[in-house]
């Protein structure tokens, strides 16, 4: 848990980092996020092979967000075990491994996206930037709030952790698995307790500052030409990739 | 004869699991007077403030600065009472200390340039300007206490509130807060149990008792009369 709790929160502060990627305006960001998951999605792929061009697009920015590669690459793992599954499925009904493959690599590359995505893009930037693409305003404020929670509840969470290991000190019999699903799962609801009031706290705190139920965002956006640029030079790069993939597979 | 900064008469709070935590509370803070909060854990402290920034809302009446406390006020009176909580990591909710600084000014509809620029100004009058791009998880306890007050400052209320301010502080970072409080021009309302640390930023202590004020006077007078650690 703890290491959870280090590894979202280095990602926050990668995207406050400074780079090309990093400068530039989140809703151009976002676009080009949403135009490669299309063109990822749409992709017709009997073959792993058929995204190559996009995850080298992807590897293309995340050298130039000068983000450590490796890590994020691991990052966007969290998909796998879910795309293998159904991957695994796929397979068992039409025998096609290739098909399979491809499944995995389809959601790979678009984890991949969205982790860089984050990684180049403070949450309030992007909170900041689905607003100003006209999404609306209670389902940011859905969002930011959810963000925030699940903070609140991972940062308990790894305190709670921390005290249990001090008392515990990992010597209770590992094959008293009953006993100790029993505590896990009282933990869980203190867990919930816990957070709950701390959140009430953050709550109050926020409303004794002026918050009237919309986040503002202290940092002024403007879409400069380099935006401009960056977006149409990403669009033409990942239509470029998206047709090259029949050509790759 | 001068409006109180806080005018509080009959204040009675009961909370939904049934815990009367105020019973009847009358107090008057002068414009400008520091006054500590003294009393045990679960004594109504915590409660009576709350109310003093509309957070919670219960019986009778309170005015800040004239005005009394109800739905149509409750914008302004947040305006001109300043709140730092007890557990800094409540208040400090935003990725940056300068964001988290700018936060109030920004919601009570100053541009994002000029909260940015009163929060800048206001960090480095705490001396702390080094921490503008920190996450505020990232600072100690005395950085995470002046970066909270910093976010209260920056809206330059009349009145500002202390819920413990010396929790989580070593013995430099209370004489450090202290130092602070004292050169602060507002009226301060500060609940705490350190009765040392109360003698220095107040004159006058009331002390909470099963949420009354059971006494009122000089801090030293009320710790001696509460058996309360000045002996």
């Amino acid at each position: 848990m703890r290491d959870r709790v280090g590894k979202s929160l280095r990602l926050e502060e990668w995207a406050r980092r400074d780079s090309f990627l990093h400068r530039r305006d989140a809703r151009g960001k976002i676009l080009s996020v949403l135009l490669f998951l299309i063109a990822v999605s749409s992709t017709p792929s009997s073959s792993p092979a058929a995204f190559v061009p996009a995850a080298f697009l992807l590897i293309f920015g995340l050298i130039v967000s000068g983000l450590p590669v490796l890590e994020l690459l691991s990052r966007a793992c969290v998909i796998v075990p879910f795309s293998v599954f159904f991957g695994f499925v796929s397979w068992l009904e039409n025998g096609n491994a290739l098909f399979a493959g491809a499944l995995v690599a389809r959601s790979y590359v678009s984890a991949l996206a969205v982790v860089l995505l984050m990684g180049v893009t403070p949450l309030p930037e992007l909170f900041g930037g689905l607003r100003g693409m006209g999404v609306p305003a209670v389902l940011v404020m859905v969002l930011q709030s959810l963000v925030r929670y699940l903070r609140v509840i991972v940062d308990h969470g790894a305190r709670m952790r921390r005290a249990a290991l001090c008392r515990d000190a990992g010597v209770l019999p590992r094959r008293n698995r009953r006993s100790l699903w029993r505590r896990a799962s009282g933990a869980l609801a203190v867990l919930f307790g816990r957070s709950y009031a701390r959140a009430e706290g953050v709550h109050r705190a926020m409303v004794a500052r002026g918050f009237r139920g919309d986040f503002l965002s202290s940092r002024p956006t403007s879409f400069t030409a380099q935006d401009w640029l960056y977006l149409a030079g990403t669009g033409l790069a990942i239509l470029g990739a998206r047709y090259l993939a029949p050509v790759w597979q | 004869m001068s409006i109180p900064a806080i005018d509080v008469r009959g204040l009675r709070f009961t909370y939904p699991d049934g815990t009367a935590a105020v019973r009847g509370v009358d107090f008057q803070l002068a414009a400008g007077e520091s006054v500590a909060l003294l009393g045990a854990n679960g004594s109504g402290k915590t409660t009576f403030l709350l109310h003093m920034a509309g957070l919670l809302r219960g019986e009778g009446e309170i005015r800040i600065g004239g005005v009394t406390l109800e739905d149509e006020t409750l914008s302004s009176i947040r305006r001109s009472v300043g709140y730092v909580f007890q557990d800094s990591d409540d208040q400090l909710f935003m990725p940056t200390v300068l964001e988290d600084v700018a936060f109030g000014p920004l919601h009570r509809g100053v541009d994002a340039i000029e909260s940015i620029r009163r929060a800048r100004e206001i960090l480095a009058t705490l001396g702390i300007s080094h921490l503008e791009n920190r996450a505020p998880y990232h600072l100690s306890a005395g950085e995470k206490k002046r970066a909270s007050l910093a976010g209260v400052l920056v809206m330059n209320p009349e009145v500002l509130i202390f819920d413990e301010p010396t929790t989580f502080l070593d013995p430099p970072g209370q004489k450090e807060l202290a130092r602070l409080l004292i050169e602060l021009p507002q009226a301060k309302l500060i609940a705490t149990h350190d009765v040392y640390f109360a003698k220095k930023v107040a004159r006058r202590a009331v002390f909470f008792a099963a949420g009354r004020i059971a006494g009122d006077g000089t801090v030293e007078a009320i710790a001696d009369r509460f058996h309360w650690g000045l002996s």
